[in-house]
């Protein structure tokens, strides 16, 4: 630098002197001042004018916050107004990590109220994060346990909480909702539409500790409440058919159990039992096996309650009637593969009737082939085999019903008595329902009404299956079945029942084809009253081990459950069924 | 006017350094419009305005005083000046006197009364006693012996500091013996050494741990902002976000949504310049950074203009003080430096800083004042 003007005036002598080699370090110091300044300059460049609006918008960000205005999710209820599933109020935490001075004790005090580790909550308090989740929909006793400890930086948003006040009841009908209150199965994701009505949202401004400025709300939208449902399921019957299944599957060692409860009139399902079963309040807990719907989503070879489809196909055809005659040798061989009956007998005469009472194998496939390969086909798929029932319900499966082409030589013996087709539980209802109804196949439903929402009405088809008259006399072929055939235990006094057992071999799952030894699934299917059908029940017992019989571990639970509903529904007991067999 | 009355009015004139007088006050202006900005949205913002006005009118005092003092006759008062530098440096870790806030002991207290950082004054005497020793060398130092005289006194200061612990003050110390030794003539190699050395001892310190854990942390914070546990990181990011928001012209006063939603920590005091970055914009920051090369170019000239040696090394200190905490504090909220707790001098709330701040415009003065012989 060059020296002042004072200087070179001459009027600081001494010191010019002994500065006289000094300049250059003035120089230095200035040219270091000089180029820090511009760097920060520069900088100042780059984060103002080039990365400004950047900024600018992280800026925005930061202080609005978009608070979801969470709807209250719609009531589920059965059909006479009993809550099944119902939203309460209750209270989320959350905390503002920058703005709670002792995390130690706030996190111990958490930890003391709500539960939990400790630690847990302390790494939530440490994150880096203007938002965070203590714990979200508590009870509104405990919310307020913690809001009277006055920490600052936690905060409380008006919440709700899915409860299931019957817990295990109806469970896998209903399913159970995420933390978000989502839909995650059975009719809670079904319906999570209407359900969960709209959220609302406010974006409002905020501060560091997540405090809505005073006039810096800039949008509000308020939540639209979810529709409440009211299904057809009776609570009532739901309750006993539950019980009587869990006592069913546990009285026979089994693994696992199914029952359907369904109007046939109109498909409208009064109950649907699956065990092993659920809390649907504690689903964490659960293990997902319990969360099967399984009439629903599970499939089963029917075995020989197939027969009364084979039979109705036969009379509806018009090749045979309920009196028919034929003679049953103890075997029969087709496609090289000989058929037995489960016991054996020797050859008999037997009306068509008494094929299904008694449960022919031999009998069943001369029905078969007198239907021939495409005739049996058609008139599964009439009766729905190749198709879904169509219910409201998330997941559901059909069975499997080869077209005639790929059928064996074989397949025409054994798919009239339940081998190499399966279906599920609801599969097998609605095709009954065309037997019980006079006719027509229902599609099976849960939802009744919405009663807040009258422009929804579901419609619930029903197309013909067979004729009034082949319905007629199948349900006399089927009231024989419970009066003196296999399936004796189903009675219900002072009722007339028709049904059919059922006992099918397992098809083995280890990748190899054939049958699993040991392994079976019992089950019965039947309605009543036997001449005005109101309610048709299928029970389905998965691999009962004390004994394998469908009449004698499945028809029981049906006498049980069917024996409640004609008493709650206060049915009356309808006209006499004459069965053909009685008339011979 | 008579003859008599227009040369006292021109030795009073001669007496004051106008670019530096009004530069100062400009900053002093600039500085209070921004507290007072910074802290209108505080709970007790009224009354953290009036301890910041309070605190200027406090600084004056040593500010006359430097200016009425003879800086020469310093030199005869080395002895207790050092031992006065010493006690301030020390007193926060005297039992009953220190007070721990952030991790470090640095401000002092009387009957729980938080009274000062002796830190803050400690830069003055300490420009003032290695000023002395580095002029005794008359400009020359190309001795070993020569340099590690001076730097005795840098290292025994930053020795002191580190009890603290303070590494950022620490550096200002550091800045000004630098600063100093530029004008002292130390050879360059002894530079380069100097460094080696310093990087080396820092090394050794954090390497076998000779620290407690968490004073290691606080040291190293400066360099590793994800060792502080309030969030350092959170702090930049923060302060980006708000100069960055400013743009060119920035939100006007009092409107900075960052500042003024308490996104911004220490916003009145190390963060000031965030919040004028984001209320005033790129405008501002550059207009800012006028005024202190106004400042520092003042500083500079009186250094220049000194009647010998000493003057100038003490004018050269108190720029050097000044320079290094306007960079680091500028530095630090646009994440160029790492974060500590350095003021920005004249802008920042806090007595100790204005009071020593101004207290450097005294010491300038006084050399000013006495540029042609007393």
């Amino acid at each position: 630098m060059k020296p002042r003007g004072k200087e070179r005036r001459g009027r600081s002598r001494g010191a010019t002197t002994e500065r006289s080699g000094y300049s250059g370090r003035f120089s230095l110091v200035l040219v270091v001042l000089v180029a820090l300044l511009l760097v920060v300059s520069a900088r100042l460049v780059q984060i103002q004018i080039i990365e400004g609006p950047a900024y600018a918008a992280a800026a925005a960000r930061q202080r609005t916050r978009d608070i979801v205005l969470s709807p209250e999710r719609g009531f589920i209820l059965d059909r006479e107004g009993e809550v099944l599933a119902e939203s309460v109020d209750a209270r989320t935490i959350y905390a503002v990590p920058t703005a709670v001075v002792d995390k130690e004790a706030t996190a111990r005090a958490l930890a003391g109220i709500l539960g939990g580790s400790e630690d847990a909550y302390l790494e939530k308090l440490g994150r880096d994060s203007s938002f965070v989740y203590i714990a979200r929909k508590v009870d509104i006793s405990l919310a307020e346990s913690v809001q009277a400890l006055g920490i600052e930086g936690l905060g409380f948003i008006g919440d709700s909480r899915r409860v299931y006040p019957s817990n295990e009841l109806a469970c896998q009908v209903l399913g159970f909702v995420g933390v978000d209150d989502e839909g995650l199965s059975g009719l809670e994701l079904y319906y999570d539409r209407l359900l969960a009505g709209t959220p609302g949202r406010m974006i409002a401004e905020r501060d560091t500790r997540g405090r809505p400025i005073p006039g810096g709300v800039t949008m509000e939208e308020d939540a639209v409440d979810g529709k409440d449902l009211v299904l057809t399921i009776d609570k009532d019957i739901q309750y006993q058919a539950q019980v009587a299944l869990a006592q069913a599957v546990e009285t026979w060692g089994a693994k696992a159990g199914s029952v359907v409860v369904m109007d046939p009139t109109n498909g409208e399902i009064l109950a649907m039992a699956s065990v092993p079963q659920f809390n649907p309040n504690r689903f964490g807990e659960a293990s997902e096996d319990a969360f099967r719907n399984r009439s629903i989503v599970d499939t089963y070879e029917p075995g020989s309650t197939i027969k009364s489809l084979t039979a109705a196909a036969v009379i509806d055809a018009e090749i045979f009637e309920p009196g028919s005659m034929f003679e049953l040798p103890p075997t029969i061989e087709v496609g090289g593969r000989t058929i037995h009956e489960s016991h054996w007998r020797t050859t008999v005469q037997w009306s068509l009737t008494q094929i299904v009472t008694n449960s022919s194998n031999v009998g069943a496939v001369k029905l078969g082939m007198a239907l021939g390969e495409q005739g049996l086909y058609d008139y599964f798929s009439r009766f729905g085999l190749t198709e879904q029932t169509g219910v409201d319900f998330p997941g559901e499966v059909k069975g499997y019903l080869p077209s005639p082409d790929l059928w064996s030589p074989s397949s025409i013996a054994t798919i009239p008595f339940g081998q190499g087709v399966s279906m599920t539980p609801l599969q097998l209802a609605r095709a009954l329902s065309a037997i019980a109804n006079g006719g027509e196949l229902v599609t099976p439903h849960f939802l009744k009404d919405v009663p807040e929402a009258p422009e929804i009405e579901p419609a619930w088809p029903k197309q013909r299956a067979i004729s009034e008259r082949t319905a007629t006399a199948m349900r006399a072929v089927l009231t024989d079945v419970v009066n003196e055939g296999t399936g004796a235990a189903a009675a219900v006094p002072g009722y007339q029942v028709a049904g059919k057992t059922g006992t099918a071999q397992k098809a083995r799952t280890d990748g190899q084809a054939g049958y699993d030894p040991g392994k079976y699934v019992a089950s019965f299917s039947g309605f009543l009253p036997a001449s005005d059908p109101r309610v048709l029940i299928i029970v389905t017992i998965d691999e009962p081990t004390n004994s394998i019989y469908g009449g004698t571990v499945a028809a029981p639970t049906f006498g049980t459950i069917a024996a409640f509903c004609v008493e709650h529904l206060k049915i009356p007991p309808g006209e006499p069924v004459t069965g053909t067999s009685q008339a011979q | 006017m008579t003859p008599v009355d227009k040369s006292r009015s021109r030795r009073f004139l001669d007496a004051v350094n106008i670019p530096l007088v009004v530069w100062t006050i400009a900053l002093l202006a600039y500085g209070t419009v921004m507290v007072a900005s910074a802290t209108s949205a505080m709970s007790d913002g009224s009354g953290m305005f009036t301890r910041h006005l309070v605190g200027i009118a406090v600084g004056l005092v040593p500010l006359a005083l430097a200016w009425a003092f003879d800086y020469t006759r310093l030199r005869g008062w080395l002895g207790p000046l050092i031992a006065i530098g010493a006690f301030l440096l020390i007193s926060p870790r005297v039992p009953g006197l220190g007070v721990t806030a952030g991790g470090a002991t640095s401000w002092i207290q009387l009957f729980g009364v938080r009274l000062f950082q002796p830190s803050e004054p400690a830069k003055l005497i300490f420009i003032v006693v290695v000023a002395a020793a580095i002029s005794q060398y008359k400009g020359r130092i190309d001795k070993p012996g020569q340099a590690a005289t001076v730097m005795s006194y840098l290292i025994g200061a930053v020795v002191l500091i580190m009890l603290q612990p303070d590494l950022g003050t620490g550096l200002v110390f550091v800045a000004i013996t630098f600063t100093m030794l530029i004008i002292g003539g130390m050879r360059g190699q002894f530079f380069i050494v100097a460094t080696i050395l310093a990087v080396l001892a820092t090394l050794a310190v954090t390497q076998f741990h000779l620290l407690k854990p968490y004073q290691e942390d606080r040291l190293l914070v400066f360099i590793e902002p994800e060792r502080d546990p309030d969030g350092a990181g959170y702090n930049l990011s923060q302060s980006k976000i708000a100069i960055g928001s400013g743009g060119l012209t920035g939100k006007g006063l009092g409107s900075g949504t960052q500042s003024n939603l308490h996104f911004l920590p220490a916003r009145h005091t190390d963060f000031i310049f965030s919040v004028l970055g984001e209320e005033l914009g790129f405008l501002g920051s550059i207009l800012l950074l006028a005024a202190y090369l106004a400042l520092l170019l003042s500083a500079l000239a009186i250094s220049t203009s000194s009647r010998d040696l000493y003057g100038a090394l003490i004018a050269t200190g108190v720029l050097g003080m000044w320079l290094f905490q306007i960079l680091e504090n500028v530095g630090m909220t646009i994440g160029v430096m790492p974060i500590t707790g350095i003021p920005l001098p004249f802008m920042s709330f806090g007595s100790s800083s204005m009071v020593t701040n101004l207290g450097g415009v005294g010491l300038l003065l006084s050399v000013w004042s006495r540029r042609y012989g007393t």
